[in-house]
């Protein structure tokens, strides 16, 4: 449990980190979507090398490595990672946290909620270029799977 | 609407749709055959070509002694029986169990409806491919297996739906674009109305189908995810607190109700008999039977009714089995997506929208490359988008070609019933590969476009002539029998094989720019003019 919360906290601070970096020095220079795309199948690959999932390098290689590269595309493409990347995780974050928190039954809720995600997540694909500003969507769909993602990793599962 | 965001919109819809059109075209078209799979199965198998027997044989004794033969008296995980119907006129039976060291073994047997004698079982094929690579692209295990190509399926669905939803908000005229179809100008101009017009008018069904569509795919990843999530990983956990728990077996053997006296159990409500029972704990004091009635006429997968094993008394309330507003609604979505709740005419009307979906998904890429070759969008070389559009008439013509090459296949076939399904699987994608690379040798969209629809048609048409000279069964004959299911699927070939045909025919050879256009109306005016000097003239 402490692992996934640890692993989750490290996921979002390297995203912080260098999302940060890139708007202080206000570069979005050409070369950060391969190079982020790079990253990204490098930790992939080094993750299964050293062994994820499970625990030890592969882990952190993995999960770090993805942060890093997705945050480095996001800087790039707010809009195109929302629409791909930021939606999915949001809708599913999001859904998971309704059904924990909804003071509804339980059988109930998982039913209505699976019926219901797809439309979380067309809905939010949408609000990525309904929306004016690429910004306001990536954050609003990374906040959105911060928030839910500290329900469902500090609520117990249902009985 | 601001102009900025409409063209944010409209680059959302149609990037959506060059991306991933071709698979929703793909899922679209293989999805309008797999509605008829169990027709098609009965077109495949000519063992499945007799009616079904007024008095069959009793299977109760055959099935109990074939299901402790095969399992060896180990407990079994479920055991099941479907009765003769129509599609299937004969019993079939499976049984899951694990053996001594925890391994899953499965096994089926299917016997003769009249003697009760065991028919050998035929390789999947034909239709196993159709319905199954509509479902999960028949992905392979190496690759993730079936789970992740159900799972793209319904990303699919997804997609459709984001489409549907960029497409109705970018086009700021319903209303006058629902009727405009201009006919006599530009090709582009005329797959622009095609396009809104006829998804305009089957939007309801559209929105349904993806919807349906996106949540059987993306269930499964959904409740991996959610599980993944609220519950640490544990899908069982899930899936008992939502389905509630399995009944542990007590260990106390007992003599199981007759399936034979089953069968004659109809259902309370609509008085119908059971095609299928689904048995947990078989022979144990604990056994419950899952009845399962046809539901023809309500949208629900099937009417089920659950029993004791034992003694055939109803099984006590269950809170689980309890048919809430959300169950009934969840219940309604595979009879939805697939058209099972109202006869063969839904199905066909089911068909008809599903491949004008199809037809709309390839307009779209089609015009979207057209304005880039011919327009003034794109930044790319002339090139460029001459090969992509060799490429996509490849991919959209060549599929139906390949589904109907594997109609041939199915009866040319002579190799081991276990290999059937690779080879169909083979013939479709190399017989598709081969329409992507005739599509860029003759480096002409329309030509290909109309060759490879008069090819389509002509392989539709030849599929009830190779039908009657390999099984020997001519649908002229066969049409009024008590299993014509075979000859009307014969009838539809030789049917959407004329119109596919025609279309080809009709099909223009090559693109009409503004001046060829010009001089072609031009001519047909003289010509007119030139009828109406001659009838002017009076005769001598």
């Amino acid at each position: 449990m402490m692992d996934l919360i640890v692993l989750a906290l490290g996921f979002f601070s390297a995203i912080g980190v260098v999302v940060g970096l890139t708007k202080i020095m206000n570069k979005r220079p050409r070369w950060m979507g391969f190079a982020a795309f790079l990253i990204m199948i490098g930790s992939v690959v080094a993750g299964i090398v050293f062994g994820f999932p499970g625990s030890g390098p592969g882990n952190t290689l993995f999960v770090f490595g993805v942060a890093t590269a997705l945050s480095a595309w996001t800087v790039h493409a707010p809009r195109l990672t929302s629409v791909i990347i930021w939606s999915l995780v949001a809708s599913m974050f999001l859904s998971a946290a309704l059904i924990l928190t909804l003071p509804i039954e339980f059988k109930t809720l998982a039913i209505w909620m699976a019926l219901a995600v797809s439309l979380i997540w067309v809905a939010f694909q949408f609000w990525c270029y309904w929306d004016k500003h690429g910004w306001r969507v990536a954050s609003g769909l990374i906040t959105i799977s911060i928030v839910s993602g500290y329900i469902v990793f500090t609520t117990p599962p249902p009985a | 609407m601001d102009r900025a965001r409409h063209l944010r919109n409209y680059d959302l819809h149609s990037w959506a749709g060059i991306t991933l059109g071709l698979i929703v075209f793909i899922v679209c078209f293989s999805g309008a055959f797999a509605l008829f799979d169990k027709e098609i199965k009965t077109w495949e198998d000519p063992a499945l070509r007799v009616a079904v027997s007024e008095t069959p044989a009793e299977i109760n004794e055959t099935f109990s002694t074939w299901l402790e033969e095969q399992t060896g008296g180990a407990e079994t995980e479920f055991a099941r029986i479907d009765y003769p119907t129509t599609h299937a006129p004969y019993y079939y039976g499976v049984v899951h169990w694990h053996d001594a060291g925890d391994n899953h073994l499965d096994v089926e047997q299917r016997w003769d409806a009249n003697t009760g004698e065991p028919i050998a079982i035929r390789g999947g094929g034909l239709s196993e491919w159709i319905l199954d690579f509509h479902r999960d692209f028949m992905w392979p295990d190496m690759l993730g297996g079936r789970t992740v190509g159900r799972s793209l399926v319904g990303i699919v669905g997804i997609v459709l739906m984001l489409a549907i939803l960029t497409g109705i908000i970018a086009h700021t005229k319903i209303r006058e674009e629902a009727y405009s179809m201009r006919l006599k100008r530009s090709q582009r101009l005329k797959w622009q109305d095609s396009h809104k017009v006829v998804g305009l008018w089957g939007l309801p069904f559209y929105i349904m189908i993806a919807f349906t569509g996106a949540y059987l795919g993306v269930i499964v990843i959904v409740s991996q995810l959610i599980a993944a999530i609220a519950y640490k990983g544990d899908v069982e956990a899930l899936v008992a607190a939502v389905l509630g728990p399995e009944t542990e077996p007590t260990g106390q053997q007992v003599q199981m109700i007759s399936l034979d006296e089953l069968r004659e159990m109809q259902h309370p409500g609509s008085g119908k008999d059971p095609y299928m029972v689904i048995m947990r704990n078989y022979g144990d004091t604990a056994a419950e039977f899952e009845v399962f009635y046809e539901s023809s006429t309500r949208l629900t997968f099937a009417d089920v009714t659950y029993i004791n094993g034992a003694t055939g008394a109803p099984s006590p309330p269950n809170e689980f089995r309890e048919e809430t507003g959300a169950i009934r609604v969840a219940n309604a979505v595979t009879p939805l997506h697939y058209g099972t709740y109202g006869g063969i005419w839904l199905k066909l009307l089911y068909f008809v929208l599903g491949l004008s979906l199809a037809v709309v998904t390839a307009l779209g890429s089609m015009m979207w490359i057209e304005r880039r070759k011919h327009g003034n969008e794109g930044t790319k070389t002339l090139t460029f988008y001459n090969r992509l559009g060799y490429f996509n008439t490849g991919i959209v013509m060549g599929l139906p070609v390949a589904t109907l090459s594997i109609f041939y296949l199915d009866k040319l076939y002579i190799g081991a019933e276990s290999t059937r399904i690779f080879a169909t699987g083979w013939t479709f994608f190399v017989i598709w590969a081969l329409g992507l690379v005739y599509s860029c040798i003759r480096r002409n969209d329309y030509r290909t476009t109309r060759e490879l629809l008069i090819l389509s048609g002509v392989l539709a048409i030849g599929i009830p002539v190779l039908n009657g000279l390999a099984t020997g069964q001519w649908f002229p004959v066969y049409i009024g029998a008590d299993h014509s299911v075979a000859a009307w699927v014969d009838v539809a070939m030789l049917a959407g094989g004329a119109l596919t045909v025609l279309a080809g025919v009709l099909a223009p050879r090559e693109r009409l720019d503004k001046q060829a256009r010009r001089a072609r109306a031009n001519a047909a005016e003289k010509e007119i003019a030139a009828d109406t000097e001659a009838a002017a003239v009076p005769a001598e």
